[in-house]
């Protein structure tokens, strides 16, 4: 038997209005998996976008007791939350949306910082949010006039602000309020050969920030995978997962998560509607898409963001597919320190979050590795390290990217860890090898980790062997920012006037109140 | 060896749909009467065991070949949805109507019905045949809600008429139809081809990319993204044989990528030459 705490998931889309969507968009995922209702578990269906119900089961059947969903749009932050109160057992939080917030973009070239502090504050209150989230930071609004943005310095529709202004202010906004968790970013030019450039720029151009006390990072890059690709068109298309994991390496203030591809049947939504546009436009040369491009959804939240969604069918025998796949690995094989990184497939875009297991067998075993780059195409052998890669994880390193330095990232005191003051969060699995054989035997990995013996969550049994034994509410997580009252006078009227000049619901209708919670948990953060 | 299901006497319709995915030669291969008998089936949100509706007559030992085992249905089996889902070998021979999902996703085997289908007949089939003796619904030889992969492989052969929608989203094999169809016959055709002997509806082949439709009846009206291309005396069908014409030959749909064809029988259609 191994015990581990309960697994922390740091980036899974599986709340919210573009969740929704998905669902309605792909009635075809329902009939690929189906749960029946049991005497204390409910029905649900879905693969890459289960129901609500569905996924809070998921998760305590793989030992997951904490799931983060990381795109919260501010307008749609009622929906999440309903979303989230029906998602059981698992505790759960989301990140609000800022990247192209008409409110940043206008008073970025103003530049007062108690302003936007103020601001800032105030978002994450209404909207119940846990830290900021960029998506294509600038680009959403871009989208809205049909561009997006290429280069950290492109100029954003009528704004002064750039990407790079975006991005250093916030950060820095993030480390004044002391918010628990850095900025979580997803990179400009994401899923594009070459954009391993940007990503580097996007790390050094926040360099200076200093973070706050308890921590040494100032942003999270997520998804990393999708940010590493070199090339210059996509023939050319390779793996640039060395210069990044360098990049990190040497500097401290960087965490990330992996982003892993799965070779399935998926879902890929995301806040950044013009790579979701683009990505259906290369559709239509894939043989599992219908000739005129696989059926997709564009979506703008007006003010705020932007969404996307194409169904999408990752295969061994795509060069570039397989390129992915290995650069995933790369990453967390590369980097030193494993506090700062974390497993992911950016559910559902990647894969759906039931596959982590195999990602698993896939870091602790060379021989599972080996088998798929056998079977996969091979620009995956040549393009990339992996092959070159003997590192294999132990259970203690598989325990640290699943779920303590998640928490750690996070700044949960009380989860990722057994010590003094952690929550009774706990799942224990069984393996029928011994554990020092497990490299060979990775199979037994797989199916060790999709099914713990027990999951426990609050002290309460909550999974026993893959059968639901209780079903008690979640806590939600979100802050609370401590700032000076006149700060928020001093936004007062602005947000008001905006309000009765622009948006389509009134501020009253706006924040998300406290019945939005029924279980929560606040962090309130002081002033830096 | 021969399974012959009948509908208890006197035969009460059941009005709650009944999911019935287990009447396949896979589910009942390798399996003795009171196994057959007790297996369980939904009916609304009640699970019931089979012998609760159905008499259940065994002919012949226990067979582990789904191959050898033939399934006869008695009755009106048309409340019962999905008959013969997956099955990949053996044969269905009902002698009435059934309901929904005949065939989903069958990769081999044969199914006949001597009487109607319902909705969905074939849907997404992977190989096989379905024999419709009688007319059939919405959807034949289609594609599930929302999946663009329809019927990859299999024939299927209807001797009455069809509803809406027949063979949508298809990507390959071969759908016959003796009588007439509705609209939208092979609307989103990838591949394959279908074969019309009666009249047809409007707006066939709407947003076709692929594949072929052979109508020998009349067409109300052809879509204007379809364009004449020229006259053909007589085609031929690697799986189906030769087609005396003449033909008129359409291309399109323009809406999408112009690779599908249309072959129309001229003495019927020459209302659509002007």
């Amino acid at each position: 038997m191994v015990v581990m705490p309960g697994g922390v998931d740091i980036h899974a889309h599986i709340a919210g209005p573009k969740v929704n969507a998905g669902r309605l968009l792909r009635p075809e995922d329902h009939s690929q998996q189906i749960l029946n209702k049991t005497k204390v578990a409910r029905s649900g269906v879905g693969r890459s976008v289960p129901s609500t119900y569905f996924t809070g089961y998921a998760y305590a059947k793989m030992g997951y007791t904490f799931a983060m969903e990381p795109a919260m749009p501010p307008l749609e932050a009622r929906h999440t939350h309903e979303e989230l109160i029906d998602i059981p057992i698992i505790d759960k939080g989301a990140y609000t949306l800022l990247g192209s917030n008409w409110f940043v973009l206008e008073r970025i070239s103003e530049m007062n910082l108690d302003e936007m502090t103020a601001f800032v504050s105030w978002l994450l209150e209404t909207s119940g949010g846990y830290t900021i989230k960029l998506v294509n930071p600038g680009g959403e609004e871009t989208w809205a006039w049909g561009r997006n943005v290429h280069s950290l310095d492109d100029k954003i529709g009528s704004f002064k602000a750039t990407p790079r202004t975006i991005i250093k202010t916030l950060a820095t906004v993030n480390e004044r309020l002391s918010l628990p968790q850095t900025i979580h970013l997803h990179t400009n030019n994401l899923g594009i050969p070459g954009n391993f450039e940007t990503t580097l720029e996007t790390m050094k151009c926040v360099k200076g920030i200093s973070p706050k006390k308890s921590r040494e990072t100032n942003m999270h890059l997520t998804h990393v995978q999708f940010s590493s690709y070199g090339g210059k068109e996509w023939s050319g298309f390779c793996s640039e997962a060395q210069e990044i994991t360098n990049y990190i390496n040497k500097n401290k203030h960087i965490s990330c998560d992996i982003g892993q591809i799965i070779f399935t049947n998926t879902t890929t939504m995301t806040a950044d509607g013009a790579w979701e546009w683009a990505l259906r436009g290369i559709t239509e040369y894939l043989a599992w898409s219908p000739r005129s491009g696989s059926k997709w959804m564009n979506a703008q939240v007006e003010l705020e963001t932007s969404a996307g969604i194409v169904p999408y069918i990752f295969r061994r025998k795509n060069s570039v597919n397989a390129i992915q796949w290995a650069i995933g690995l790369e990453i967390p094989l590369l980097l030193k320190d494993l506090t700062k990184v974390n497993i992911s497939t950016d559910h559902p875009n990647g894969g759906p979050f039931t596959f982590y297991p195999k990602i698993f067998s896939w870091l602790m075993s060379k021989k599972a590795r080996d088998e798929v780059l056998r079977g996969a195409d091979k620009a995956a052998t040549e393009k990339t390290t992996l092959s070159d890669l003997s590192k294999e994880f132990s259970l203690l390193d598989i325990a640290q990217v699943s779920r303590a330095s998640a928490a750690q990232i996070l700044g949960l005191k009380s989860k990722g860890h057994l010590g003094i003051g952690a929550d009774a969060d706990v799942a224990i699995y069984k393996f029928d090898s011994p554990l020092d054989k497990l490299n060979e035997n990775y199979k037994e990995i797989e199916k060790g980790f999709a099914e713990s013996v027990y999951t426990i969550k609050d002290g309460k049994i909550v999974m026993k062997q893959g059968e639901i034994t209780a079903s008690p509410f979640g806590r939600t997580y979100h802050v609370k920012t401590n700032i000076p009252n006149d700060w928020r006078i001093m936004i007062q009227d602005a947000i008001e006037e905006r309000f009765q000049k622009y948006y389509t619901v009134s501020l009253g209708n706006y924040a998300v109140q406290k019945e939005y919670f029924p279980r929560e948990e606040i962090i309130v953060t002081e002033l830096q | 060896m021969k399974i012959t299901l009948s509908l208890k006497s006197p035969v009460i319709k059941p009005l709650i749909p009944i999911e019935a995915e287990l009447i396949s030669p896979d589910v009942f291969a390798n399996k003795e009467l009171d196994e057959i008998k007790q297996l369980s089936i939904w009916r609304g949100n009640k699970e019931i065991p089979l012998c609760e509706v159905i008499d259940i007559k065994f002919e012949g030992q226990k067979e582990e070949n789904p191959e050898n085992i033939e399934i006869i249905l008695n009755g009106d089996f048309s409340r019962f949805k999905r008959i013969g889902q997956f099955m990949s070998a053996g044969s269905i021979v009902a002698n009435g109507p059934v309901g929904m999902h005949l065939g989903f996703k069958m990769s081999g085997g044969k199914i006949v019905i001597k009487g109607n289908t319902d909705d969905f007949a074939g849907a997404n089939m992977e190989g096989g045949e379905i024999h419709i003796q009688g007319n059939a619904g919405h959807y034949l030889g289609g594609s599930i809600r929302g999946e663009w992969r329809g019927m990859s492989k299999g024939k299927i052969k209807v001797e009455g008429n069809v509803g809406n929608e027949c063979g949508v989203w298809m990507r390959n094999g071969l759908i016959e139809i003796l009588g007439n169809t509705n609209i939208f016959l092979g609307m989103h055709l990838h591949r394959g081809t279908i074969i019309v002997h009666g009249d047809v509806a409007e707006r066939v082949g709407a947003e076709m990319t692929g594949g072929t439709i052979v109508i020998l009846g009349k067409v109300k009206d052809v879509l204007p993204s379809f364009e004449f291309k020229s006259k053909k005396s007589e085609i031929e069908f690697e799986d189906y044989g030769k087609l005396k014409g003449p033909f008129l030959e359409f291309e399109g749909d323009f809406a999408e990528r112009k690779q599908g064809t249309l072959y129309l029988l001229e003495k019927k259609n020459e209302h659509l030459l002007y």
